[in-house]
């Protein structure tokens, strides 16, 4: 029972911490009367922010030789506490002071918005349960992260001897720390190493990412119902939950797909705004702030994060000279400020990694090169049936995003040429073609890499199709 | 809309509130009892029906009420729920209704709802797989933490850890040779290190299950007293299981793992891959002087 509270408190910290911080961002750009958030936005990017600023904490305390303890660990829950109550407090204030007009929307959307609110926390409720059920039992939950993190606890530092002793760590040595400091945090908290309620983080950051996910479209957006009804499927896309290699396990492809959906989902907000000479491009700046700190937690999170960022800033580039060649020297002042926050956030990682030894990295950049190419035809043909196969023709079992996606497209092909959707479709070629590269020059079988990754792969990206589905489906006029 | 929802009620309220009461007036053992009997009879699944029973008989002494309760208050409450769904339906009708220069689009209409409708089925069907799986899973699991479970593993792999668990010291730094890849043994003998030198032709080898798979390794007589004396370990493992490293004579050389093993299964036990620990003292370095050509700094 203590566990539990001490769980409790240790995610009303986190969460509150996170809070502070999106108030805060949303905050600076707030001075006009116009609503620039939403409360359902607020409250998931507390938990995306609540986890990686937790992290990031934790990295800057450990890269300045300090150690970890119960105290610190104590004291970080309570300024997270008290943060969140501070926050929620001026929420409620600023709230009360502004001229709040009754929304225009009829009893009936209200009663469905109430039924779609009461489906949410069911599935909060039940992922939270059913996460918790398992302790770590996967190969990378346990080899990369879980592993990471017990030593950081037992020895209090990242610093870690051991953790610089390519026998001692044996798998990805170079991997982030996000899961594994996050974990160590409520390890301090417990006193003690238990691998089932350091598991609480995977599931609250489902509800983080569809949170967010429907505050971003509520605001973007006067089709309010629409909104809820895309956070949903958002929710029940069966490869993110409940199979157990997504959001219910340790593994950090369900944290990257909240992390890389929240990013792209406030790029895409920003191109709305870019795109629409009414909407108000003040707090669309902000976006970019936001979409940067999430980026950055994706590289925080697993290697695939560096692509990703990559492959966005090629997007952005590419959307810019296809729609925005008027604004370019606006839209360049863009991409760099998403850019450089994305740099300043991973800047303390990137200097400790060099730190840390190497091996069973697959070094990808390195190993591109035009013989490794030219002999992989077989595993590109191989790769593209096998990616085919596992969206389109195991539907029933994956979830219907790519089929969606596909009827989507046809069903309005002139709005997936807006500078949003089209951003969205170049990040998601993007990504299946990084993957398919990774195949042809990994020296792993194809068969074997792919073969046993794509699934998890997916997962990552899944959230981008949901969200291109939303905006073809919302009407033109917002 | 009331009138079928009215009937709908009933037919729950007439289920769940007889079954409610039977759920809670029965003991567990009636449902384990008859579960056992259903299963197949070999020891492992007559365990699992044994957990599943009881993790149903929870489930259901908390679902059956709900519902028992959810349906007596909706027949109570009956035209308020009917107008409550009829609300929801409308709103659902209007807000997928896709309209296109003022005229009903109805391709994209039916599209739309076509989609909506196969995604709430699939959703649903996953939840109840979901739900399904955590019951199957529950014998294994319960509420346990990893180390009292050690899960996902080897048979072997857990004798192993269990062996350096009683025999080692708990911040003991152990250097094991092995054919196999030990992040799992490392992970739940924490805060024992253990120290493995990967062989490089191992490095990005995927494992698979009983040994299908033989990776290179290095053998003790591999590695030069340099190294074991960088490592600096207080116990020595060697640990294989493959064919090509497995040397029968040899496997009841270790006689506490012999004794561990006996007592686990039985006096005439018989083990079958090699598990050798000793402990390490720096003056032994000498013994480890490998030859020349086969001296490796890993």
């Amino acid at each position: 029972m203590i566990d539990v509270m001490l769980i409790l408190l240790g995610v009303a910290g986190v969460w509150g911490i996170g809070m502070a911080l999106a108030y805060f961002l949303f905050h600076k750009i707030s001075t006009s009367t116009e609503k620039t958030f939403e409360f359902a936005e607020l409250l998931g990017l507390g938990i995306v922010f609540g986890f990686g600023g937790t992290a990031i904490f934790y990295l800057l305390w450990g890269i300045i030789g300090l150690s970890f303890s119960l105290f610190l660990a104590w004291v970080w829950m309570g300024v997270g506490i008290a943060a969140g109550a501070g926050t929620l407090f001026l929420l409620s204030r600023n709230r009360k002071q502004k001229d709040n007009k009754p929304s225009p929307s009829s009893a009936s959307d209200r009663e469905f918005r109430s039924l779609c609110l009461g489906v949410l926390f069911f599935l909060a409720v039940t992922t939270v349960i059913q996460t918790l059920m398992t302790p770590q039992r996967f190969w990378d939950e346990r080899a990369i992260f879980g592993l990471k993190s017990i030593v950081i606890f037992e020895d209090g530092t990242i610093l870690s001897e051991s953790l610089h002793d390519p026998d001692f760590v044996q798998y990805h040595p170079k991997y982030p720390l996000l899961i594994p400091l996050n974990e160590v945090h409520f390890y301090l908290l417990l006193g003690e190493v238990n691998d089932r309620w350091s598991k609480v983080l995977f599931p609250l950051l489902y509800l983080g990412m569809v949170l967010t996910f429907l505050g971003v479209l509520l605001r973007s957006t006067s089709q309010k119902i629409l909104a809820w009804m895309f956070a949903l499927m958002l929710a029940t896309v069966p490869s993110m939950v409940p199979w157990e290699y997504g959001f219910l396990s340790g593994q950090a492809d369900g944290p990257v797909a909240c992390f890389h959906t929240v990013a792209l989902l406030y790029l895409w907000s920003f191109l709305r705004a870019m795109n629409n000479p009414i909407s108000n491009r003040s707090s669309s700046k902000n976006s970019l702030v936001i979409a940067g700190l999430s980026a950055a937690l994706a590289i925080f999170t697993k290697d695939e994060g560096i692509a990703f960022f990559l492959i966005e800033l090629i997007a952005l580039g590419i959307v810019t000279l296809v729609y925005f060649r008027s604004q370019l020297s606006s839209m360049a002042g863009s991409i760099f400020k998403f850019a450089l926050t994305v740099a300043i956030v991973v800047a303390p990682w990137f200097y400790h990694r060099n730190q840390l030894p190497a091996t069973t990295e697959m070094t990808y950049f390195s190993r591109m090169s035009t013989t490794t190419l030219a002999g992989g035809s077989a595993a590109f043909f191989w790769a593209i049936q096998h990616l085919f196969h596992r969206m389109f023709l195991e539907a029933w079992r994956w979830g219907l995003q790519w089929w969606v996606l596909s009827f989507s497209i046809l069903a309005f092909p002139s709005r997936a040429r807006k500078p949003s959707q089209l951003f969205l479709l170049l990040n998601l070629l993007g990504a299946l073609s990084a993957l398919i590269l990774a195949g042809i020059i990994s020296p792993t079988p194809v068969q074997e890499h792919i073969g046993g990754s794509s699934s998890r792969f997916l997962i990552q990206i899944s959230g981008i199709a949901v969200l291109f589905v939303a905006g073809q489906w919302i009407s033109e006029q917002d | 809309m009331s009138f079928p929802i009215r009937i709908i009620l009933i037919l729950l309220s007439i289920v769940s509130v007889p079954c409610f009461l039977f759920v809670w007036l029965m003991p567990v053992e009636f449902f384990q009892s008859w579960m056992v009997e259903r299963a197949s009879p070999d020891r492992y699944s007559r365990y699992s029906a044994y957990e599943q029973a009881w993790v149903l008989w929870a489930i259901l002494r908390i679902l059956l009420p709900a519902i028992a309760v959810f349906s007596v208050l909706g027949l109570i409450f009956c035209n308020r729920l009917s107008r409550f769904l009829e609300n929801c339906w409308r709103t659902v009708s209007a807000w997928t209704s896709i309209d296109r220069e003022g005229k009903r689009d109805s391709k994209r209409t039916i599209l739309f709802r076509f989609i909506l409708w196969g995604w709430l089925c699939l959703g649903l069907f996953h939840l109840s797989g979901g739900l399904l799986r955590r019951i199957e899973d529950w014998p294994w699991y319960h509420f346990d933490s990893g180390p009292a479970v050690l899960p996902n593993i080897s048979e072997s792999n857990r004798d192993v850890i269990r062996f350096l668990e009683e025999t080692t010291d708990k911040n003991a730094r152990i250097l094991v040779v092995s054919d196999q890849k030990l992040f799992f043994l490392s992970y739940y003998l924490l805060p024992r290190r253990l120290f493995h030198p990967m062989h490089p032709g191992s490095e990005f080898v995927i494992p698979q299950k009983n040994q299908q798979r033989q990776l290179l390794a290095y053998r003790l007589s591999d590695l030069d007293a340099e190294y074991i004396s960088r490592i600096s370990p207080d116990y020595i493992l060697e640990y294989f299981e493959g064919i090509d490293f497995i040397e029968k004579k040899r496997f009841r050389e270790d006689r506490r793992w012999l004794q561990f093993l006996r007592r686990r299964y039985g006096d005439d036990f018989q083990p079958t891959y090699n598990v050798r620990l000793r402990k390490y003292h720096p003056s032994m370095a000498t013994r480890f002087q490998a030859k020349p050509e086969s001296a490796v700094k890993p």
